[in-house]
């Protein structure tokens, strides 16, 4: 049985994606979504490897070849299978290239905002108090609002950037962190192997690192997989609006606000960005879940 | 209840209060307004006249509450770049972006609720797994990709609705269905997840020994025990479709506040800016409070 009906109350995520995975087993536990797996293979391929393989280069412009539809359309060059823009760049390069940027964004923001939030979820668990308290409250009101707003409300003092623009999504994501690791480690602290330790005598500080947070790790972990995704979207709806990653550098919101203007005679500039961004959120989901469901089924995330 | 109101009442001002603070020391960190008002060819007597004039030279801490007693009043301002009061700016793009989400929302309600009913009936049915699928996909499709993609079948191809604009039903109609696809696929998944575990809970099963008909059992017994979370979500579901707002009306050009915040960011505009977010979230904040005091009415185990 999936998730949806433990002790833990609603949560949609943990069956969400259920119908579009091709599992490795067919029963309801459910392999590894293998399909998923393999396009975050190929995103993670082509992230690394990515510029060496592509045979040019995402801001090399040609202006023999502008506005080249697919290779099966009409018009088409099998230089480039999957068109040129405005300025004869290879789309299927710059998609290469994006993936890098769209991937490396990502990922700094999971892992920053991730260490932030596990740091502050665990002192306002373990500490209690005042700082705990004052902790958990600030927690919640970044989650009360929208993120879009404290978003805008960021970028309006940062500037746009590749940089800020991962900053950015730091300070908007760490709640979330914080949030669950102090419900996990103010569970974790009750039980005996804690309070066996404190009356052995090992510090506090000890405990916190050696005790409690390893036992938080399974569902943190768990979580930024979940992110990832998420967070490629916020990256490229960010960029999208002119906010976030600046040309010439290239992400796949970039691109689609670059194609926005084409839109009328050029459907392929903005179809493939848009496919690759959809199809790998739908991967890093599926594969979040199947993680959330096989190896830590009883947290809400 | 009115102490659970209050305190959530409390909790929410505590929000704002934290997000004035945060706006009002992202603006200072940022620097100086003065050149930016003046302009390049200002003098430093020009440049040292407009920072005492706006108390620009007094202690941060005076500044903030001076800052916190216009907001509290409504004055956050004059625009940088249109000289006009930068609420004025503000409430009427609100007005158009909560068209916008209000629709967005009734649509999403009307095709989420009813596929999560139908995919939570047969539970590993084939309208369960499409359902299930309407779900991932809804949740992982760029809104703006989306939209693009209406604009270019609809507007583009077939030429039957406007690609822009604001005004006639037909510039509602691709705006609304790009930013209801998210919220009615998270509806859906939400609606099915609740509807499951209502129809296996005791009630339920009591109800079907007792022989009542199947469809009094879902839709006047289930659902309504499913109905408490789906209104939670709707509240905060809203701050997702504001979020979408922005983009969807970047897309379709709708001159809604999150065009005007994006424009403003782009010239530095911060009066309208700041307007913009905290008058954004109060209003986020006070349908969240509205939803808590309506849930509390139906249930009153939230009281807890």
């Amino acid at each position: 049985m999936t998730t949806n009906t433990t002790a833990t109350g609603w949560n949609p995520l943990s069956w969400l994606r259920q119908g579009v995975r091709w599992n490795t087993r067919r029963n309801d536990k459910g392999g590894l979504p293998l399909l998923a797996a393999l396009v975050c293979g190929l995103l993670l391929i082509a992230a690394v490897f990515g510029t060496s393989i592509m045979p040019y280069s995402e801001t090399s412009i040609d202006f023999e070849a502008v506005m080249l539809p697919p290779v099966w359309q009409e018009g088409g060059s099998s230089h480039h299978p999957l068109g040129t823009d405005q300025l004869g760049r290879d789309s299927l390069s710059r998609i290469v290239a994006g993936a890098q940027v769209s991937l490396m964004v990502a990922v700094a923001a999971v892992v920053f905002g991730g260490v932030l939030g596990t740091f502050v979820g665990l002192v306002a668990g373990y500490m209690g108090g005042v700082v705990g308290t004052l902790l958990a409250r600030l927690t919640d009101a970044f989650l009360a609002l929208p993120f879009i707003l404290m978003a805008l409300a960021l970028v309006s003092a940062l500037g746009p950037g590749l940089w800020n623009i991962i900053i950015v999504m730091i300070l908007t994501n760490w709640a979330r962190y914080a949030r669950l690791v102090r419900s996990e480690v103010i569970a974790i602290k009750e039980r005996d192997f804690v309070m066996l330790a404190r009356i052995a005598g090992v510090s506090r500080l000890k405990i916190a690192l050696r005790h409690v947070l390893p036992n938080a790790f399974n569902s943190v972990a768990i979580l930024a997989v979940l992110d990832v995704g998420r967070a490629m979207m916020l990256e490229s709806a960010l960029s999208f609006l002119g906010l976030g990653v600046q040309p010439p550098s290239v992400s796949w919101g970039v691109m689609l606000a670059d194609a926005k203007s084409f839109m009328g005679f050029a459907w392929w500039l903005a179809f493939f960005p848009g496919a690759a961004i959809f199809v790998s959120v739908l991967s890093f989901s599926s594969i979040g879940d199947w993680l959330h469901a096989k190896f830590d089924p009883r947290t809400g995330l | 209840m009115p102490i659970f109101i209050l305190r959530r009442a409390l909790e929410a001002f505590a929000t704002l209060f934290v997000l004035t603070l945060v706006i009002f020391l992202l603006a200072r960190l940022v620097g100086d307004p003065a050149p930016l008002v003046l302009g390049t060819e200002a003098t430093p007597q020009d440049l040292q006249f407009y920072r005492h004039q706006y108390g620009l030279d007094r202690p941060l801490a005076l500044q903030y509450l001076t800052f916190l007693s216009n907001v509290a009043q409504g004055d956050f301002g004059v625009s940088f770049r249109y000289r006009v009061p930068a609420i004025g700016m503000i409430m009427p793009a609100l007005w158009a972006t909560f068209k916008l989400t209000g629709l967005a929302m009734v649509v999403s309600v009307l095709i989420g609720v009813p596929m999560g009913v139908l995919g939570s009936i047969k539970p590993r049915g084939l309208i369960s797994r499409a359902v299930g699928w309407y779900a991932a996909a809804g949740e992982s499709i760029p809104s703006f990709w989306f939209g693009l993609l209406l604009m270019l079948v609809f507007a583009v191809t077939l030429g039957v609705l406007p690609s822009s604009g604001y005004g006639t039903w037909q510039h509602y109609v691709l705006p609304v269905t790009t930013l209801a696809l998210f919220s009615s696929a998270s509806l859906a998944a939400l609606t099915r997840a609740n509807m499951i575990s209502a129809l296996q809970s005791d009630f339920v099963k009591m109800e079907r020994n007792l022989g009542l008909p199947e469809a009094s059992i879902v839709f006047k017994h289930a659902l309504r025990n499913a109905s408490l979370p789906i209104l939670t979500f709707l509240g905060l579901q809203f701050g997702v479709l504001l979020g979408g707002a922005v983009v969807t009306e970047r897309v379709f050009s709708w001159p809604g506040v999150g065009q005007i915040m994006v424009e403003a960011i782009f010239t530095r505009d911060y009066p309208v800016i700041q307007a913009g977010v905290l008058i954004t979230a109060f209003c986020f904040m006070l349908i969240n409070l509205m939803v808590d005091v309506f849930a509390t009415m139906l249930d009153p185990r939230v009281r807890q």
